[in-house]
């Protein structure tokens, strides 16, 4: 019994050895990281499929983009991901630590609005920060985001992204009065003591999929959001929500290549793929993405939703550079107002 | 001896064990609410968790059962925790024996090494170990697994040593001075005393494997998701009753290895 | 046993030292624990390069670490004392029933285990949200007539994390009182000492270990927790947990994140030292 017993237990030992072998694919299968969830689906069957037709070369995508993970693949040596598709808030120069830079030799940089492609990125599509409020409880359209900080007149909570740099301050200050050009760099100060007006009936929303359901439900009445899910909310759910342009935030998201990515060159000429006009335009079949190319001409039919096409009434643009080289003071000024009684 | 005081004191006035069941009704609640709601919620017919459940349908258990990635999830728990388990116990067993009944210098500061995975919050240790892991080439499963052998080794050290201090010396002595050496001395006498320390000490490594959800965020990856990673970015995002049904199947699954656990004390004994 | 005299061709050719069986464990703890939290905390002092102290300096001054770490130590507190309170008694009126109620007792409080920690978390939520259980029962039997705020307060992380921590109170309090000898309550009875005293002064002091201990081990653990007071606090209730996790993944600050970490760990090993003793009696002996 003793010795088949050991024997047993060195089998289980190499049976975990050979588990343990890295599972790192060999071959140059480009791996596209994004957000995920419905936009997920559309990068798959408007850019990815479109890319696999046309070049025979294969690629993988992965939903569940994570800066910390790329950055300690970039440290460990080891690095997975080619094509990984950011938020605003990433790729700046202060990220360049872990980025390769854009290669514009092969990306169109002349044909990306200006403003939405730097050094380590390229914008795929744009989005952008709006209200929407939930129709049952508030009968007049709010006309910006004076009207989010009105309790008296738009009485009811209200939800924000639990984010410092996703917005918050930015909302304070367009509704105390701030314009948007002027927006950078941010006054904190004085967000925040606009934002201690109406902090008691503050909701504080952690993913896109909660800010639907407090709006929705009628939990709050009045929601700061992406525009894509304050579409999702209203038209795929059909939920009592509606929302405006005015004053919107404009942001995108962004295609960057992590330092150590074994197909460079490869992501590169996806990632032009991606930003062409005919691929990027049809970023909005589905979803409200507004294109980064200026010569793309997105889906008529969702036009109306989409945030480029209301550049007449007043917005601001993310000051991403300022936010990035400011992040570590807005995220400790948010941290403690935030947990201030 | 023990019968008997407990018996004296067991002569409480009907008004203090009505006091004590006012007192344990309560706590038995807290105990037992979160774990128990679950399961009607689960068969609710409304695509959101909402109480009263609404109307009786299975349809969230028949969606999971057609979900591959839901499906996939739960084999990788099923696999992380098995592997994990396995190695905790091929770890853990020999440590603890050698705690229980060794005499050596330094077991006090030792123990104290190997608990610490259990109180270091996994918050701190998350991206380390997702960094260092892929430094040496550990991902998804290789890399869950290595993480949570940390956290059941403990488990298995701590009731393995309790078991193992039922061995009385004086058999290993005889065996020893029988001839047998001390590997046969190991698996044929010390082994079979603490196997259902062992055994305990297993189930709580797997249970605290089958759990674990802030390591295996760092350390998966969407290709190798485990069903507590994937519960928690539904949780997250869109909180549909699937969530219900999983946690009421894991639930299910746990109660079944507590209960034979239970049963194979009692028939042991 | 039949072979009387066996030559020890069996015993290993060089003798093994009796510590022999915690070497691989160390050795795996070494590289698979050790390292990658040493990893992180080292960043405290490498990055930026030279740091030196500068982020130990700069977390210990800035008052947000302050408050979080306020906010952490008060959860524990609470935590711990709510925790104390009802498994030693839980433990006490299992000590006091008969072999079948005990058993009961023993799975009622072992059954929460069999549900993740992240599913009753979300429970919670279910339960305790304005339109949830306890708000439904309140309103149905009239008691209020508009949902009380439960959910996103430091009374909902209390109840979840002692939920979830109770166990650990528990079982350390019977061990202890399981242990104890009940000859000596006898005679304190017997000398005349009334139920009280001899509870107070017999049978509490010697079963105060298993209290400690399973304090202790509560008190250490709810410093790191994470995904309860996310789901169920209020922005006042948010731990330090919360902060290193926005350090690591949304400003990829590991020196800071690092810095915080190797405080958070400090404190933990502090206070698990202060309570190695009562811990070490009850889990090693």
């Amino acid at each position: 019994m003793p010795l088949s017993f050991t024997i047993r237990i060195l089998a289980a030992v190499l049976a975990v050895g050979t588990a343990a072998a890295p599972a790192i694919a060999e071959d140059t299968t480009l791996v596209w990281v994004d957000g995920g969830g419905a936009y997920h689906d559309t990068v798959q069957t408007r850019v990815l499929d479109p890319w696999q037709e046309e070049t025979g070369n294969k690629v993988v995508s992965v939903a569940g983009t994570d800066n910390a993970k790329l950055r300690a693949m970039v440290e460990a040596g080891r690095v997975v991901w080619d094509v990984y598709n950011g938020d605003n808030s990433w790729g700046t120069d202060a990220d360049g630590e872990w980025l390769v830079p854009i290669d514009y030799s092969v990306v169109p940089k002349d044909e990306i609005i200006p403003g939405f492609a730097s050094t380590y990125r390229v914008a795929n599509m744009i989005y952008s920060i709006q209200l929407a409020y939930n129709t049952d409880q508030v009968t007049t359209k709010p006309e910006g985001w004076a009207d989010f900080f009105d309790l008296e007149k738009y009485p009811g909570k209200r939800a924000v992204m639990d984010y410092s740099v996703g917005g918050i301050f930015e909302i304070a200050l367009l509704a105390d009065g701030v314009k948007p050009d002027s927006l950078y760099p941010l006054d904190i100060d004085r967000a925040i003591a606009k934002l201690d007006t109406i902090k008691p009936s503050l909701v504080f929303w952690q993913s896109g999929a909660q800010s639907e359901e407090l709006v929705g439900s009628g939990e709050v009445a009045m929601v700061m959001t992406y525009n894509a899910r304050a579409y999702d909310a209203k038209v795929a759910l059909e939920m009592p929500v509606d929302y405006i342009f005015e004053e919107q935030i404009l942001a995108a998201a962004y295609l960057t290549v992590p330092k150590g990515s074994k197909n460079v060159d490869e992501a590169m000429k996806l990632i032009a793929f991606a930003v062409s006009k005919p691929i990027n335009e049809t970023m909005s079949a589905d979803l409200p993405l507004g294109p980064s190319n200026v010569n793309a001409s997105p889906n008529p039919e969702m036009a109306p939703d989409l945030p480029s096409s209301h550049l007449d009434k007043p917005y601001a643009v993310f000051d991403d550079q300022w936010i990035a080289a400011n992040s570590k003071m807005i995220e400790s000024r948010y941290q403690a107002w935030k947990s201030a009684q | 001896m023990k019968t008997s005081s407990t018996s004296q004191i067991r002569k409480a006035s009907g008004y203090r064990s009505l006091v004590t069941s006012l007192l344990m009704t309560p706590i038995l609640i807290i105990l037992l609410a979160p774990s128990l709601i679950i399961i009607p919620m689960s068969f609710t017919k409304v695509p959101f968790l909402s109480w009263p459940p609404k109307g009786f349908s299975a349809k969230w258990y028949a969606r999971l059962f057609d979900s591959p990635e839901w499906l996939a999830s739960l084999w990788h728990s099923v696999e992380v925790a098995l592997l994990s388990t396995i190695i905790a116990v091929l770890l853990g067993v020999p440590a603890g024996v050698s705690l229980a009944l060794k005499q050596w210098p330094g077991k006090q500061f030792v123990l104290a090494l190997i608990i610490t995975p259990l109180v270091v919050p996994t918050i701190v240790v998350g991206i380390g170990m997702y960094k260092i892991y892929a430094w040496l080439g550990l991902f998804d499963r290789s890399g869950l697994v290595a993480a949570h052998v940390m956290i059941g080794v403990p488990l298995v050290v701590v009731t393995t040593m309790s078991a193992a201090r039922q061995v009385n010396p004086v058999l290993l002595r005889a065996a020893r001075s029988l001839g047998a050496g001390p590997v046969s001395t190991f698996f044929r006498v010390t082994l079979p005393i603490i196997s259902s320390g062992v055994l305990s000490g297993a189930v709580f490594a797997f249970v605290s494997s089958w759990d674990e959800v802030v390591i295996a965020k760092f350390l998966s990856s969407p290709t190798y998701e485990t069903a507590p990673v994937r519960m928690w970015a539904q949780i997250t995002e869109r909180v549909d009753p699937t969530v219900a049904a999983v946690s009421s199947i894991l639930f299910a699954a746990a109660l079944l290895l507590m209960i034979s656990l239970m049963v194979v004390e009692r028939v042991r004994r | 046993m039949t072979t009387a005299v066996r030559p020890a061709a069996r015993s290993w050719p060089v003798p093994l030292p009796d510590s022999i069986g915690i070497w691989p464990l160390l050795a795996a703890l070494l590289v698979f624990f050790m390292l990658p939290a040493a990893s992180i905390i080292s960043n405290s002092v490498t990055e930026p390069e030279n740091a030196g102290l500068s982020n130990f300096r700069a977390v210990l001054t800035d008052p947000t670490f302050a408050i979080f770490a306020i906010n952490t130590v008060r959860t524990a507190v609470l935590v711990s004392i709510v925790c104390a309170a009802l498994g030693y008694f839980y433990a006490y009126v299992m000590y006091r029933s008969s072999p079948g109620v005990r058993a009961i007792l023993v799975f009622c409080a072992l059954l929460p285990l069999c549900t993740s920690l992240l599913v009753r978390s979300f429970a919670w939520t279910v339960i305790l949200r304005d339109t949830g259980i306890v708000n439904w029962i309140l309103i149905n039997t009239g008691v209020v007539s508009q949902p009380v705020g439960l959910l996103r307060t430091s009374f909902a992380v209390t109840v979840g994390m002692a939920q979830i921590l109770l166990p650990f109170s528990i079982f350390p309090a019977y061990v202890s009182m399981a242990r104890f000898d009940g000859t000596l309550l006898r005679a304190s009875r017997s000398l005349g000492a009334g139920p009280v005293r001899s509870f107070l002064e017999v049978f509490f002091p010697a079963t105060r270990v298993g209290l400690v201990a399973g304090t202790v081990l509560v008190f250490v653990l709810s410093l790191g927790y994470f995904i309860t007071p996310v789901l169920l606090g209020g922005p006042g209730d948010q731990p330090i947990a919360v902060l290193i996790d926005a350090q690591v993944t949304s400003l990829l600050d590991w020196g800071a994140a690092g810095a915080m970490s190797a405080i958070v760990t400090f404190f933990v090993l502090l206070f698990l030292a202060i309570g190695w003793r009562a811990v070490s009696r009850i889990f090693f002996a």
